[in-house]
C-alpha cells in the first residue's frame, strides 16, 4: 500500500474520519490501530517483528531511567543496543555476512559451502530500529525522559506516515507532540494537503517520468558509454531526490493532517557547496542521527587524538551511514567515498577559506557546487549498482567512447519527456528556494491572495493529471 | 572561579583555537552562533578546554552541553571538585 495508490487513498480517508470523530485524548489509539493495519496489509508477519521491538524498547527505556546503580544502567543500555542491532543484522545483513564468510571459508576449504537464508526484510526495520536505538541513548545520556505511556511510545515507533521510510524521528521533538491531545485544525489540514500535493508532483511528474530512462541505462551497463552515462547519472540524482523528497513531503503532509509535525529531510541539497554541506541538506534525519549517535560519541572518545580522532570518527560515521542503506559492499564504498570527501574538507578548511577570499564569492560558490554535484554523481554509481563490477564497468564506460554528441544517446526519453522533466526541475528549484526562504511550505502560500493559491493548486493538480506517470511505482527508499 | 571569569578565559581560548579574533562568547550562545565552531572541531575545542583548565569531562557531561553556559557550569563544577 504505497502512498500513491488507490488503496492508500481509501485507507487514509477512513483513518482521517475515524481519527477526528473520536475524543482528542484517545486519538493516539487510532494511530496504533491504523499503523497496525497499514503494516499487516503489506505482510502480516512484519507485525511479529515490530510489536516485540516496541515492547522491548519501552521496557528498556523505563529500566535504564529507573536504575539506581550506574553499572546496572550501563548493562541494560548496552543490552538494549545489542538486541536492537542484532535484530537489524539478522533481517538485513545476515545473508551478506554468510556470503562473505562463505567466500573466505571456501578459499580455505573448497568443499565447504554456506547456504543463504530465505528471509524478507521487514518494512521500515532500518528506520524504526534506529529510532529505538536513539531513544535508549537519549535516556542513557539523560537528555530525554523515558515514555511511561505504552500507547504513546507505540505511536512514536510505528506512526504509519513515517513507518516505512522515515523520517527517523527523535524523542525530543516527536514524543512531546504525541503526549498532547490533537485537536481538529483546518489550517494544519490545509497545510498537510498542500505538502501531499507537492510531494505527488515531484514523485509522479518528475521521478516516475525519469525512472524508465535510468532503469534502461543502469540495467544495461555494457550498452551505455560516455555522455549517455553522464546524463544517466545526472537523471538518477534528480530522480532519487524527487522520489525521496516527494515521499518525505507526502509523509510530512499526512502527519500534518493528523496534527503532527515530522522532521523535514531536505533543504535544497543541490545548492550545497561541499559534501559536508550536502549532508546537512540531504536525508537530514539520518545524517543528524549518525552525527549525534555515532560521530559525537566516537569523536568525544578519541578527542585526545587531535585531528586523527576526528578523521577516525568521520570514516566510521560515513561508512555506517552508507552500510545502513543496504547489505552490499557498494554501500560501504559509497559511505567511505563520502568520508574521504568530508575528511578532505575538514583538513583544508583554512586553505579553502583563503581561496574563497581570493576569488569572487559567486565564482567560488559556483565552482564548489559543480564539484560537489559531480562528486555526488560519481558516488551515486556505487549507490545505484548492486555489485562492484557493475559500478566499475559504468565508470570505465563513462570515460571510454566519450563523444560530445546528442545523437544516439538512447536515453529512452522523448522530446515531451525532456520538456516536462526540465520544466519540472525549474519549478522544483523555484518552490524549494521559496520554501527555504520562508521556513516551510505552508508559509510560501499563506500570504498569497486566494486566487493565486487556487491557481497554484489547480496548476499542480492538472500537471499531475496530465503529465504524471501513473502505474503505482514504489518509492526508492522503501527497499532500505 | 566565577562563571564570568570562566567565560572570559573560554573566549580567549576559542579565539586561539578557531583562529578568529572576533569571537565574543555569550552564555546563551551555541555552536550555530559562533563563526567556525562546528561539529568537526567541537571535540578539539572540548579537548583544548580540558587541557587549559586541567580538568576532564565525562562523556555524559560532554553530551549534555547544549550551550556556552552549560560548558561554563561544567568547568566550574569540575574546578570546585
Amino acid at each position: 500500500m504505497v502512498f500513491n495508490s488507490f488503496e492508500f487513498l481509501v485507507f487514509f480517508t477512513i483513518v482521517f474520519f475515524i481519527y477526528y470523530t473520536i475524543k482528542p485524548a484517545y486519538r493516539w489509539s487510532v494511530i496504533i490501530l491504523s499503523s497496525s493495519v497499514f503494516l499487516v496489509y503489506h505482510v502480516p508477519s512484519f507485525m511479529l517483528v515490530l510489536a516485540p521491538v516496541i515492547l522491548f524498547n519501552y521496557i528498556t527505556g523505563l529500566v535504564i531511567e529507573s536504575s539506581d546503580s550506574e553499572r546496572r544502567k550501563k548493562t541494560i543500555f548496552i543490552a538494549s543496543i545489542l538486541v536492537n542491532i542484532s535484530i537489524l543484522v539478522f533481517f538485513k545483513y545476515i545473508n551478506f555476512i554468510l556470503e562473505n564468510t562463505g567466500f573466505l571459508v571456501h578459499q580455505i576449504n573448497p568443499e565447504l559451502n554456506f547456504k543463504l537464508i530465505s528471509i524478507i526484510l521487514p518494512l521500515g526495520v532500518s528506520f524504526y530500529i534506529f529510532q529505538a536505538i536513539g531513544y535508549n541513548i537519549d535516556i542513557y545520556w539523560e537528555t530525554s525522559k523515558a515514555e511511561r505511556h505504552l500507547g504513546y511510545f507505540a505511536v512514536y515507533m510505528m506512526f504509519f506516515p513515517k513507518l516505512i521510510s522515515g523520517p527517523i524521528e527523535r524523542t525530543t521533538t516527536f514524543l512531546p507532540q504525541i503526549q498532547n491531545p490533537v485537536y481538529f485544525d483546518s489550517k494544519k489540514i490545509t497545510a498537510g494537503l498542500q505538502l501531499i500535493l507537492w510531494g505527488l508532483f515531484k514523485k509522479l511528474v518528475i521521478a516516475d517520468r525519469i525512472e524508465p530512462s535510468t532503469s534502461l541505462i543502469f540495467n544495461n551497463v555494457n550498452d551505455y558509454h560516455g555522455l549517455s552515462l553522464f546524463i544517466g547519472v545526472g537523471l538518477y540524482v534528480v530522480q532519487i531526490y524527487c522520489d525521496f523528497s516527494g515521499y518525505t513531503d507526502i509523509a510530512l503532509g499526512l502527519a500534518r493532517t493528523l496534527g503532527y509535525n515530522l522532521t523535514d529531510n531536505f533543504n535544497r541539497p543541490f545548492s550545497a557547496t561541499s559534501i559536508s554541506d550536502f549532508w546537512r541538506r540531504w536525508h537530514i534525519s539520518l545524517s543528524s542521527w549518525v552525527t549525534d549517535y555515532i560521530y559525537k560519541p566516537v569523536s568525544a572518545n578519541k578527542r585526545h587524538w587531535g585531528k586523527y580522532g576526528t578523521i577516525y570518527a568521520l570514516i566510521l560515521t560515513f561508512v555506517t551511514l552508507g552500510f545502513w542503506h543496504g547489505a552490499s559492499w557498494n554501500f560501504v564504498i559509497y559511505g567511505f567515498l563520502h568520508s574521504l570527501a568530508v575528511t578532505y574538507e575538514f583538513l583544508t578548511t583554512k586553505l579553502r577559506k583563503h581561496l574563497c577570499q581570493m576569488i569572487p564569492r559567486l565564482l567560488y560558490n559556483s565552482i564548489s557546487r559543480i564539484l560537489t554535484i559531480s562528486y555526488l554523481g560519481f558516488t551515486m554509481l556505487f549507490f545505484r549498482y548492486a555489485t562492484l563490477t557493475e559500478a566499475l564497468t559504468a565508470i570505465k564506460n563513462m570515460v571510454n567512447n566519450f563523444k560530445l554528441s546528442i545523437h544516439g544517446l538512447g536515453l529512452g526519453l522523448g522530446v515531451k519527456d525532456v520538456i516536462i522533466v526540465v520544466l519540472g526541475i525549474i519549478i522544483v528549484e523555484i518552490v524549494e528556494k521559496a520554501k527555504a526562504k520562508k521556513g516551510d511550505f505552508e508559509s510560501v502560500l499563506v500570504q498569497k491572495p486566494l486566487w493565486v493559491r487556487y491557481s497554484i493548486y489547480y496548476f499542480f493538480i492538472f500537471s499531475i493529471m496530465l503529465f504524471g506517470s501513473f502505474g503505482v511505482s514504489e518509492f526508492i527508499y522503501f527497499k532500505f | 572561579m566565577e562563571l564570568n571569569s570562566i567565560l572570559a578565559e573560554l573566549t580567549i581560548l576559542f579565539r586561539k583555537e578557531l583562529a578568529r579574533d572576533n569571537v565574543e562568547l555569550k552564555m546563551e550562545m551555541n555552536a550555530k552562533d559562533v563563526d567556525g565552531w562546528d561539529s568537526l572541531n567541537h571535540m578539539a575545542l572540548i579537548a583544548a578546554t580540558e587541557k587549559h583548565f586541567g580538568i576532564k569531562f565525562t562523556f555524559k557531561e560532554i553530551m549534555k552541553m547544549k550551550n556556552v553556559e552549560d560548558m561554563c557550569c561544567a568547568i566550574q563544577s569540575k574546578l570546585i571538585k
